[in-house]
Formats: structure tokens, sequence, C-alpha cells
């Protein structure tokens, strides 16, 4: 792992077209701004492991019946 | 087109479409109706082939298909029948989300809410699109007969079983 320090207003550059500023730092916590490409996915990591844990547990099992929902699920009985 | 024309037309089709593996067994995909990941599915970032799969008993449910791993498929939902929002999505797009299946004690369906996957059917290719929660709005309450719309292309890329 590259480690760098940077002060606020200072930023650092990952390859050509990705730019990562500190707006500012307080103990405990950094403020980042990141610039890059508007297809470039960038989320929380703790975000990214929710979502991944999601997908895994969305996997269909076998021999699932959809005939209830499809026909007549009550008011409110799904959320 | 004439009675020989539509064999050799058939005969064209059957002969381009690839025997895949499915949950439902083996099922024939024509070209176009193969989706690429653009971008891995987290948790998934291997598999890059999907298939769309509708059953007319079970609309307006649609099946996510890996066909690179026959064990992984989603049941998918348009996100407007759960009553879905998102903000600033590509133009064109088809959102969908992964539907939950009620667990044991459960009564309700649930969506895969922060991360509908979004379909493009011009350019034959989807993406999980992940938000914060405070970027998607709707309450979330499954509305099979909400009426929704795809957009063009869209259909032929779905192979569609009776």
């Amino acid at each position: 792992m590259l480690i760098l320090t940077r002060r606020p207003g200072e930023a650092i550059r990952i390859g050509d077209n990705i730019r990562v500023v500190i707006l500012q730092s307080a103990p405990g916590k950094v403020r980042l701004g990141i610039e890059g490409p508007i297809d470039l996915r960038i989320l929380r990591e703790e975000l990214y492991a929710q979502i991944r844990q999601d997908n895994q547990a969305a996997v269909a099992p076998q021999g699932v019946s959809l005939a209830h929902w499809i026909s007549a699920p009550a008011e409110g009985d799904a959320r | 087109m004439t009675a020989t024309q539509q064999i050799e037309a058939s005969t064209t089709a059957a002969l381009s479409a690839a025997l895949l593996p499915t949950r439902f067994g083996p099922l024939p995909f024509q070209p176009g109706q193969i989706w690429i990941a653009a971008t891995p599915l987290p948790g998934f970032e291997s598999l890059q082939r999907f298939g769309l799969i509708s059953l007319q008993a079970e609309r307006p449910f649609v099946w996510l298909q890996s066909l690179d791993d026959p064990a992984v498929s989603f049941l998918l939902v348009q996100a407007v029948h759960f009553g879905l929002r998102f903000a600033h999505l590509p133009a064109g797009t088809l959102p969908m989300v992964m539907v939950l299946l009620p667990g044991q004690g459960e009564r309700t369906l649930r969506a895969h809410r922060q991360a509908p996957l979004l379909f493009d059917a011009q350019a034959g290719t989807l993406s999980q699109h992940i938000v914060e929660a405070d970027e998607v709005e709707g309450d979330g309450v499954f509305a099979p007969q909400a009426k929704a719309a795809e957009p063009a292309g869209f259909a032929e890329r779905v192979l569609a079983l009776v």
C-alpha cells in the first residue's frame, strides 16, 4: 500500500484523470473531494460491501413459486 | 415472405442460437439476447454474460440468468412495480430491481432498492447503479399492476417462454 501525507487543499492524482483533494481534516475524520470520469464508480466501502452482500442474498433458490405475488398480494403486504 | 423463406429464416435463427444451461434447463439464446455486464456485479465479479428470461405466467417478473454460471439467477422486476424512482439515470436505460423473496417467517417481497440494474437495450449491456439511501424515492410496496414501459428494442433481447 502506498502511503502519502497530505494537508487540506493538497491533492493526489491517480492515473491521468482521477484527482483526490483533501478538503478538510479533523480528529477522526477527513473530507475528500474526488474528480474523475462520470462513469467511474466511486462508493463508500461499507456501501459496496452491503450491496455485495445483498446481491449474494438475492440469488434465487430453485423451486420458487411466484403465484401468490402475481395473483393477489394483499395491500401493504409487500414492502 | 414465402414458406421457403420462412423455413430458411427459422433455420438460420436456430443455427445462430446458443443452447446454454439455465435454471430452467438448456435454453436457446440468440446472440442479441446475451447481455454483457458493463461493470462487474459486486459479489459476482467473474460473471459477464447474462440472459433475461420471461415466463408468461410469471409476468411482470423476469429472470436474470448468468450464462457463465447456471446456478446464479436473480428474480427481477421493473423498479416501477415497487414504486421506486432514481435520480440521474442514463437516458434510454430501463431500471429493474432484484427481488428478495421472503425468508422463513416473512410475508413480504422486498426490492434491492439501493442497487437497480440498468439495461441498455441499444448496447446490449447491463450495469448495477448503486445509490445512497437518500438517492432513491418511493414506498417500496410491490404493485404487480403498476404501469410499466419498456424502451425500444428491449423485448427482442428477452427470451420469452410460454
